[in-house]
């Protein structure tokens, strides 16, 4: 099991690095948590391209959420995440009763309000692979008591980043003079 | 022979794009773009009886007289399509798969590539040449990748020096998401021909 401690050891690296250089004024306070997680969106979009290489194609979100639950949770983690929710309307919750990268804090309460730096990587990671897969979220996690957490995901539905949106800024020249429509379904007279 | 290879991310812009030097590289182009509507009309769920919905290899898309066209879509919606002459009846089903999946390996490496934003022109001399080099008798084997811009076409594959001026023919080299290319002394004419 030495390759699970490799990257356990350095995650935690990782996580006091970040905030020794908070302290240095490196980075601004209150952005450690940010760029944690925009470093485990980077390296999710990777992981998930190389993961679904061989895999078939997904039929719809929930399709997605099960394989980021079993195979993307075992490969990273080398477990499958306990307990999945949804409210098919676009959340989604994923509970882990034994989470890798907290089992080596102690089980109280002690370091409860420091568990959340150590969740922002993986918070990432999902955003960065449901991103790739083509779903905007928004992924949150909550720590009730170590070391099980939960990951909770709001899919965004409506967001599409495609090119007509800039159809919608559609310049007619009436009169002479040059106006601008914001509704695409106008019609538009010469 | 292969002639022509495209990688274009799920928002339908061209990351990469390839064509052997020989021949007009708008042709294959528009070939590519027109192609990208089947890919689309083949991924939804219109025609399922049809395809198996399961599969990344979506197979021949459309042939015309000189060529034929493959397609191929991954997990992440980023769709490979590959045009192919027609008179080398040689090239089975299976090799195209096969080539398939090699350039699939490769746009993976590419997306680990931790220099790499993923959304941009796949600028990396070598992030793709294992996959020119290994289409079966591509003249542009031979091709040491000379130019900067990757996506304007090379008119002569041996030119010497960085810096060829070349005349924009794309005209997805126009496209706003691309970086201002500069063009060498030689003034470029009309390169988007009234589409």
């Amino acid at each position: 099991m030495a390759d699970e401690a490799l990257f356990l050891l350095l995650h935690n690296e990782m996580v006091s690095g970040v905030y020794k250089s908070a302290e240095q004024g490196e980075v601004e306070n209150g952005r450690c948590i940010t760029k944690l997680e925009n470093m485990g969106f980077r390296v999710g979009q990777g992981l998930i391209e190389r993961f679904t290489k061989d895999t078939a194609r997904f039929k719809d979100e929930l399709d997605i959420m099960k394989f980021i639950c079993k195979d993307f949770w075992t490969t990273v983690f080398k477990k499958q995440i306990d307990n999945l929710r949804t409210n098919h309307q676009g959340i989604y919750v994923l509970q882990d009763n034994k989470f890798r990268l907290l089992t080596q804090m102690s089980a109280g309460k002690q370091y409860l309000e420091h568990a959340s730096k150590y969740l922002a990587f993986t918070c990432g990671l999902i955003r960065g692979g449901l991103s790739n897969l083509g779903i905007k979220s928004i992924v949150t996690a909550e720590v009730s008591s170590m070391p099980a957490c939960k990951f909770q995901g709001t899919m965004q539905k409506g967001v599409t980043d495609t090119p007509n949106k800039m159809f919608q800024w559609i310049l007619c020249h009436r009169n002479g003079r040059l106006r601008r429509l914001t509704k695409p379904n106008i019609i538009l007279k010469t | 022979m292969a002639v022509c290879i495209a990688v274009i991310a799920k928002e339908n812009y061209p990351l990469y794009i390839r064509s052997t030097p020989t021949e007009n590289e708008l042709k294959f182009h528009y070939m590519v773009h027109t192609s990208l509507d089947v890919v689309d009309e083949k991924i939804s769920a219109m025609g399922k009886a049809l395809v198996d919905q399961r599969e990344l290899y979506l197979g021949l898309l459309y042939p015309t007289e000189d060529y034929k066209v493959y397609g191929y879509v991954t997990n992440s919606k980023v769709k490979f399509v590959m045009v192919v002459d027609s008179s080398n009846t040689a090239l089975r089903d299976n090799e195209i798969r096969s080539m398939f999946r090699k350039l699939h390996n490769s746009y993976t490496d590419v997306m680990c590539n931790p220099f790499y934003n993923p959304g941009d022109r796949i600028q990396s001399r070598w992030a793709l040449l294992p996959v020119s080099a290994s289409s079966p008798g591509g003249p542009y084997s031979r091709v040491r990748i000379q130019s900067r811009w990757a996506l304007l076409p090379v008119s002569d594959p041996v030119q010497v020096g960085p810096t060829s001026c070349v005349r924009i023919q794309s005209r997805w080299a126009l496209l706003p998401v691309s970086d201002p290319v500069q063009v060498g002394p030689t003034p470029v004419s009309d390169p988007v021909q009234g589409l």
